[in-house]
């Protein structure tokens, strides 16, 4: 088991991560228009784009009502989901893309778990779809393999068409680990959602992954490289990735992102997003939403499990005593150093002479297991 | 390792090197031409020299402020901890 789905047994060790997620709840409600797909769009792009986004709210409702205990989301959000999944241009929508069917799959699995009007109807499409061969018949990344036959798990748990699982899992990048002074962002988003999929994002119980040797420096230093490019969106996405895994974070690279969202949350009121295409169609309120819906969904998800079943988890990952004297500059520095040495601007001499400048400020065996780390590179990627 | 290996490696460094401020130019001369001033697009040796890499949003370096506190990067992680307690 990765994780329960009871309620937690621990006291609240964070207060203020309760705090923060009312907070993306209220900015969810407040701009929840902006999610619409059956509202009028300016240009095909903006369509594209709301149907995008209310698959990932689906998603984040999906997680809410599955995770077990009391929801946490405002009921308001989920009467938007409801009433905007019994539209009937939305519906029609859903049943004339099969080839699309991962735009619209979360809104179904929402819709079949709260039991709304054609919930199972549409349930039963989606897995025709998801299980035939034809839906196979194209080449996929493996993350994306993953994502179709964990949408499929969630339709139907015992489908014939799911022993791929294990298939999928091991010719990805879960298993041909990224490394954070080589690989790029594309990478480590890959790395993600093999890990969100794989593990079923903690539904259910979840499901555990088989050890990978360096699966713990791959999201710690990963964390400090994506903090230190100000990348806030990746480096959530690696902290729920540790929620899931169970992994330690000896490092501090957590309580540095966790923070970090918390101060944008309380000057904000939303987690800040990456530069995304398509801003150009955007001004003012709607801009900020567009740029920022992902981020602050991928934080929500992060902040409802780390305040429900990953409450234990998330003490633990939270070291009090490996980290816990270091200036958390410093391991930014790290990160930076990392993030140059992926981007080729230095070379690994250059690295460890400024490496060397921290040696005072980072525990001896922060170094030890970051210089561990970067020897695992073969000689042509150093 | 050979001396002639060596080499390969350094060259091999050297071009991907190369290879990246490629990239980083091309995706920042994209950027730079959907946001240019006054929406009108630059010229790529203008856009060039705006700047180096597509800025994100929350600067790493900024100050974090949690319940009235500010915390800089000299401040430890047990620090940030306690603020997470609080």
């Amino acid at each position: 088991m990765i994780n329960d789905t009871t309620a937690p047994t621990s006291s609240a060790p964070f207060a203020r991560l309760e705090d923060a997620e009312r907070a993306l709840h209220a900015w969810l409600r407040a701009n929840v228009q902006h999610f619409d797909p059956t509202s009028d769009a300016a240009h095909d792009g903006e369509t594209f784009h709301k149907l995008k986004a209310f698959d990932e709210l689906c998603l984040f409702l999906m997680i809410d009502q599955r995770l077990g205990g009391t929801s946490r989301v405002p009921q308001a959000l989920h009467d938007f989901v409801r009433q905007t999944c019994a539209d009937p241009r939305f519906l029609a929508s859903v049943v004339t893309s099969p080839k699309k069917l991962l735009l619209y799959v979360y809104p179904v699995l929402y819709m079949q778990r709260a039991g709304l009007s054609l919930g199972e109807p549409l349930a039963a499409f989606a897995e025709s779809v998801l299980a035939n061969d034809l839906y196979h018949s194209t080449e996929r990344a493996p993350h994306r393999i993953l994502d179709g036959l964990f949408c499929l798990w969630l339709l139907r748990p015992d489908h014939e068409r799911l022993a791929l699982y294990d298939a999928a899992w091991s010719v990805g990048n879960g298993t041909s680990l990224p490394h954070a002074a080589w690989s790029d962002l594309a990478d480590y988003y890959a790395y993600t959602h093999n890990v969100f999929y794989a593990t079923r994002l903690g539904i259910d119980g979840g499901r555990d992954l088989p050890p990978a040797d360096g699966a713990e420096e791959t999201l710690e230093f990963g964390i400090l490289r994506f903090l230190a490019e100000s990348n806030l969106d990746i480096a959530l996405e690696l902290v729920i990735c540790q929620l899931l895994t169970g992994a330690r974070d000896a490092s501090g690279a957590a309580t540095i992102a966790l923070l970090q969202l918390l101060s944008s949350i309380q000057r904000d009121g939303y987690a800040p997003g990456p530069s995304v295409k398509g801003e150009e169609f955007y001004v003012g309120a709607a801009a900020t939403w567009y740029r920022n819906y992902h981020t602050t969904i991928v934080a929500a998800i992060l902040l409802r499990f780390a305040n429900g079943p990953q409450r234990d988890r998330l003490a633990q990952l939270i070291d009090r005593d490996d980290a816990a004297r270091v200036p958390y500059g410093a391991l930014l520095r790290a990160g930076r150093v990392l993030s140059e040495l992926a981007d080729a601007e230095i070379d690994r001499p250059r690295a460890e002479r400024t490496l060397d400048d921290l040696r005072g400020m980072l525990p001896a065996t922060f170094m030890r297991r970051l210089s561990g780390y970067l020897d695992r590179l073969p000689d042509w990627a150093r | 390792m050979s001396d002639q290996m060596k080499t390969a490696i350094d060259r091999n460094a050297e071009l991907r090197s190369l290879l990246n401020k490629l990239k980083t130019e091309k995706t920042l001369l994209k950027n730079a031409a959907t946001d240019g001033p006054d929406g009108t697009v630059l010229a790529w040796s203008e856009c060039a020299i705006i700047v180096r890499k597509p800025q994100r949003a929350g600067s790493s370096t900024a100050p974090i402020h949690i319940g009235g506190k500010q915390f800089d990067g000299n401040n430890t992680v047990g620090e940030l901890i306690s603020a997470l307690d609080a």
